[in-house]
């Protein structure tokens, strides 16, 4: 019974932590680039809605997926407009942003379904990696999942690399920190900051499928539910880097998991309070850690000459 | 590489002329740099040194002119020309991304500069030519945690690693301490007798003396004359930037009133820049009652930090300030003020005055909480308003009236809503930082009359400029600042003059 | 650390933000078109719902309470150059101050108890925005993200407590008891809802008005605002106006949290605002931070979510859709504007130099105006 516990706990905080990770790699990627997004819960809410939509429409969750990358980078394109061409304040944007998507989706789950639920569509399929699934506890939480979960603790490594080892990662860091000097060695900032803006939309696009059509199957409104606010929390508590993002986002969906977990079973724990705390902890981490500090330039948008 | 000194003309820069509005910032300028020779490029701020550089590099467009390299006239259009031309350009800010590492800036530097190497040959790049040239720069150590010096010598690796024919350097000592200068030195000879043409923008002649060959002087946008090491003295270069400093003192001015006691006195005081330099370091002064004293130094003497922390804007990092017998040194602004400290600050847009708001507003600002011009919190509109318009009166601002924006302002009348917040309760000690800068000819005079005014009312009065005229003209004493430190004291009469711009450029006394 | 041109003229002050709603519900109306219903009798019948009656007119300022008070916090922080993004967190703990107070503070009578719970709810508020204020004045850390994360903090509080320990016995909705009758903010017009909150609100939109316009305080906020070094050599405490900015600005907020449980709701209720204190900074900034075009916004998007009750449409959702869908699109639509005629008068400002770069010294705007930033 205790391992049990442990291992459930285990497969769903990974799977809790996914749609997360998603979200949070991408605002890791674009925050990086010094341009931050208030807005991730709503390009998450867009990616929910287009994820369900498309995977509706078509009777594919293939297609579901990338409607959702779409999505993300629709609402990300607008930020992107708004700030980086018109030079509006980000924070602002962003914030707007989130307002509008909601509206937004609320009304399209209306339009299209004609109530505030989606019909159920089809999910990615779990799926089992043989012998590794096995080990016990750790086992299934890593190599019985769906494609999604892997591919999103794949992009780990993979950003890791991109960020330290090539002049991409380099030049993504200059523009986030010293803008004009950044220009100054012939980088292109406005370019190189939409690239990691439209990233991050996709990114959480694809945050905000993976909770609709690999968990629940189907669209709410408000489905994501602040998530893209804990996707922002975790990059600021993982410092601005990928493992310590990761490591973030496993523990915030592992406490969320625990609470399930302890509901289901009748144990009583007040979930709202484990709920607070990915904010708790990331206020109390900036205010007394020392060294957590955001790119220089972030959400600010250097003069043109 | 090997064989010393080809003397061949590596680039020449013939009748470079460039305006900017109101200044003719280079006039006719010619300039030639020969292979394997350190060339100097020597003039006070505003000679036009930047802009004959700026012009080479590609930063800024002669408006007449001509760049030839060898005998080949070349058109640099923007910095990507020069540096495919293989000019390197060191420039007094940095350019280094402080969170990276030195070996990343490079592959960085080196990528957008069209050459891909990856990390890797990127820190062997940096270890080799670091040991080559004696540079003791680590290739993974992010630059944010290097000492200004090692941040300089970072960026001349960066600039080395371009493997470039001609390097720029431009005031590369400025933040330097007196051992990293030398090192600094030691390595330009090097790249010298490698065969890069480098030119040094400077103005402390001891350190120009000795690594250069040849030295060019400019003067308010003209060539003075150019000439080699050898005829060079300290005396002649200083003179030769400077001009006839004597001529300038005005021999009409009335005779120096006599000087009355300390009133605000700073005893070894040292203080950190914006670059986590020390940008003072153990200035001792004192300010008299009924004088001037003129401050004078050039860019990056340490002039503007110490006028800040007298006033309590910048915090001390060591010594004591001492107002009528009192430490102040852990005062703040207020307090200070209070104490009747007035502070014309150095950027009156940036630190005087607040844009947005009215005169009236700007004008009251530090004495918004006292009566008459509020009441329990509350703003009296009619005092405020009377006040401004009696200031305004007072000090000739030329305003439709006192509910004008700040920012509508012409920098002239922008000064004087400045000092006349200062100066209109006669403060025992005026504070001023380049109080004339960017100001036509009346406008500063306007400055001049009103500093002497508080002088002769008693004030105990500083003046910091760059400008040696206006010291010359105004100030009863003078102190020169060079590096952080006093170089030295002179009187501000023909004598004192003369010494002022070896001072300046760092001669020891 | 100006974030905002506050210097325009009145023309685009008060042009974009018309021009921009009027192009949202525009925008709105295609879309409710799209859907089947017919927008002009759709909005007819918002109107009708919205103003038709003095039922309506009471249910629109009913609406228009809680976002005008959060919004005029908003405003008043960015005046001092400061993002609370957390109103929206600061509601729900102002919200849960005045229910504390509701349900275990003194038994007293009428104005003295509401009047209590109204002051916790505004301390409570000030407390909520201190936090990220003290952050920012004292580590320089933005204040942003945490003003941001202190909303989680305070809902998934109120979550606790409105689900727990608070929960009104043999409730299965999560909400307290209602409100005792010493608390209850009364009717002030009879045959509608409109309470005396509404009252409390209207003195509150004066006094920030005024504090900005006519006090110390205010001038010395607009001052860091606008120049935060050049405030610093005027003697100002930069840290001390950024607390105390962002403390009153959260007081607006936890204000407008305790009216609500006071008065249209008489309760607390889990999850009772949908948002409003992020719509505030959507309503801040349609108001372009002046007191009367925020009372403006705030009343527009009030009628709109009034006025959206009454919407006949086939889908349920649509309706509540409406609201967020203008406030975001116009305020796109604002920053774009805003943005665009920045750009014409940069181009006209440039043209204008090139034209008279004879003189060195002119009448300008702050933007040529040179300093000492000597050669470099």
């Amino acid at each position: 019974m205790h391992n049990d516990f442990l291992t459930l706990l285990l497969v769903a905080g990974v799977g809790l932590a996914a749609p997360l990770l998603y979200a949070a790699l991408g605002e890791l990627v674009s925050e990086t680039a010094g341009v931050i997004n208030i807005g991730l819960e709503g390009m998450m809410l867009a990616g929910a809605f287009c994820g369900v939509w498309g995977a509706f429409v078509s009777g594919s969750v293939a297609v579901g997926f990338l409607a959702a990358a779409a999505g993300g980078m629709v609402v990300a394109a607008v930020h992107g407009v708004v700030c980086l061409v018109f030079r509006a304040n980000q924070v602002v944007s962003g914030v707007v942003l989130n307002v509008l998507v909601l509206g937004l989706t609320t009304f399209g789950i209306a339009v299209v379904f004609g109530s505030n639920l989606s019909r159920s569509v089809a999910t990615l399929p779990t799926l089992r990696i043989p012998l590794l699934a096995d080990i016990p506890i750790a086992g299934p939480a890593l190599f019985e999942q769906d494609i999604g979960v892997y591919a999103v603790f794949l992009m780990v490594p993979l950003l890791v690399w991109v960020l330290r080892s090539t002049p991409l990662g380099l030049a993504l860091k200059a523009v986030g920190e010293r803008p004009e000097s950044a220009a100054s060695l012939g980088v292109r900032v406005t370019a190189l900051r939409w690239c990691a803006l439209l990233f991050c939309g996709l990114a959480a696009g694809v945050g905000g499928a993976q909770l609709t059509l690999a968990g629940l199957g189907a669209f709410t409104q408000n489905v994501t539910a602040g998530r893209g606010f804990i996707a922002l929390a975790a990059v600021v508590f993982g410092r601005w880097r990928p493992v310590g993002t990761m490591v973030a986002v496993l523990l915030f969906a592992t406490a969320d998991a625990f609470q399930i977990r302890a509901q289901a079973l009748g144990i009583h724990v007040p979930y709202q309070l484990l709920a607070m705390l990915p904010y708790l902890v990331t206020v109390v981490a900036l205010a007394f850690v020392r060294g957590m500090r955001a790119p220089a330039a972030l959400g600010v948008t250097p003069e043109r000459s | 590489m090997g064989d010393v000194k080809h003397e061949g003309p590596l680039l020449r820069l013939e009748g470079i002329t460039k305006a900017y509005p109101g200044v003719l910032a280079n006039d006719s300028v010619s300039f030639e740099l020969r292979v394997g020779e350190v060339h100097a490029l020597l003039g006070e701020n505003g000679a036009g040194k930047s802009t004959l550089m700026g012009i080479l590099y590609g930063l800024q467009r002669a408006d007449a002119g001509r760049v030839l390299f060898g005998d080949e006239e070349v058109a640099i259009a923007e910095p990507r020309d020069a540096m495919a031309l293989g000019v390197a350009y060191v420039q007094q800010h940095f350019s280094l991304i402080p969170t990276l590492s030195v070996a990343e800036n490079l592959v960085l530097a080196l990528r957008f500069g069209g050459r891909r190497i990856s990390l890797r040959d990127g820190a062997a790049t940096v270890r080799e030519l670091s040991a080559r040239y004696g540079l003791g720069v680590e290739p993974d150590v992010a630059v944010e945690r290097l000492s200004v010096g090692e941040q300089q010598r970072a960026e001349l690796l960066k600039a080395l690693a371009r493997e470039p024919r001609v390097l720029i350097l431009d005031e590369p000592s400025s933040l330097l301490s007196p051992d990293e200068v030398q090192r600094l030195g030691t390595v330009i000879r090097r790249l010298a007798a490698e065969g890069m043409g480098v030119i040094l923008i400077a103005h402390k002649l001891d350190e120009v003396l000795a690594v250069v060959d040849r030295i060019t002087v400019l003067r308010r946008g003209r060539n003075v004359r150019t000439l080699v090491r050898a005829q060079a003295t300290r005396e002649l270069l200083g003179e030769l930037m400077i001009g006839d400093l004597a001529a300038r003192v005005d021999q009409q001015r009335a005779p120096r009133a006599a000087a009355g006691d300390d009133v605000l006195e700073a005893l070894d005081v040292s203080v950190g820049g914006d670059r986590g330099q020390t940008a003072v370091d153990g200035v001792s002064l004192a300010l008299r009652r009924g004088e001037i004293l003129g401050v004078a130094g050039l860019q990056g003497s340490g002039q503007v930090e110490l006028v800040e922390a007298l006033a309590g804007v910048r915090p001390l990092t060591g010594g004591v300030i001492r107002m009528d017998g009192r430490d102040i040194g852990a005062l703040g602004v207020r307090a200070r003020r209070r104490l009747g400290i007035g502070h014309i600050p150095a950027d009156r847009r940036r630190g005087g005055l607040v844009g947005d708001l009215t005169i009236a507003e700007n004008l009251t600002l530090p004495v918004a909480g006292e009566r008459p011009f509020s009441r329990f919190g509350v703003i009296r509109r009619a005092a405020v308003n009377d006040h401004a318009v009696e200031l305004i009166e007072r000090f000739g601002v030329r305003t439709p009236g006192p509910a004008v924006a700040v920012a509508a302002l012409s920098g002239g009348n922008q000064q004087k809503v400045v000092i006349a917040r200062e100066l209109w309760r006669q403060p025992s000690v005026v504070l001023a930082c380049y109080p004339t800068w960017g100001l036509d000819f009346a406008a500063a005079a306007a400055v001049h009359e009103e500093l002497q005014r508080q002088r002769d009312a008693g004030a105990a009065v500083l003046l910091a400029s760059m400008d040696l005229d206006e010291l010359l003209g105004i100030a009863d004493r003078i102190v020169v600042m060079q590096g952080g430190r006093v170089a030295g004291e002179v009187d501000a009469d023909a004598a004192g003059a003369e010494e002022i711009g070896l001072l300046m450029g760092g001669a020891a006394r | 650390m100006r974030l905002l041109r506050t210097r325009q003229g009145t023309l685009v002050a008060v042009g974009v933000p018309i021009l921009s709603v009027a192009l949202a519900l525009v925008v709105v109306g295609v879309l409710l078109a799209a859907n089947g219903s017919d927008p002009v009798a759709a909005y007819r019948s918002m109107v009708s719902a919205a103003f038709g009656s003095t039922f309506a007119l009471s249910t629109t300022i009913i609406k228009t309470l809680p976002r005008l008070l959060p919004a005029l916090g908003i405003a008043l922080a960015l005046r001092a150059g400061l993002w609370n993004v957390g109103a929206e967190g600061q509601i729900y703990v102002g919200a849960l101050a005045a229910a504390g107070v509701a349900l275990f503070g003194p038994v007293v009578a009428f104005p003295i108890a509401a009047g209590l719970a109204l002051l916790a709810a505004a301390a409570a508020g000030a407390a909520w925005g201190a936090i990220p204020g003290a952050l920012r004045a004292r580590r320089g850390i933005s204040e942003v993200i945490t003003s941001l994360m202190l909303v989680y903090v305070a809902i998934h509080l109120t979550n606790y407590l409105v689900e727990g320990p608070w929960l009104a016995s043999g409730s299965t909705f999560p909400a307290t008891d209602p409100v005792p009758i010493e608390l209850r903010l009364p009717i002030i017009w009879t045959g509608t809802l409109l309470n005396a909150g509404a009252l409390v609100v209207l003195g509150v939109t004066v006094v920030v008005a005024f504090v900005l316009g006519r006090t110390v305080f205010g001038l010395q906020l607009r001052a860091i605002g606008a120049n935060d070094r050049a405030s610093r050599v005027a003697g100002l405490s930069v840290g001390w106006v950024t607390v105390a900015a962002m403390a009153a600005s959260g007081a607006l907020a936890g204000l407008a949290g305790g009216i609500e449980v006071l008065g249209a709701r008489g309760r607390l209720i889990e999850g009772f605002s949908p948002g409003y204190g992020f719509e505030a900074i959507a309503i801040a900034l349609l108001g372009r931070l002046n007191p009367l075009g925020i009372v403006g916004a705030a009343l527009l998007f009030g009628a709109l979510d009034a006025g959206g009750a009454g919407l006949q449409t086939t889908a349920e959702g649509v309706s509540s859709a409406i609201v967020p869908i203008t406030e975001g699109l116009a305020v796109v639509f604002v920053l774009i504007g805003l943005g665009i005629v920045e750009m014409l008068n940069r181009r006209r400002e440039a043209r204008a130099m090139l034209a008279g770069s004879q003189s060195s010294e002119r009448a300008v705007t702050h933007d040529s105006v040179a300093g000492p930033v000597v050669e470099a």
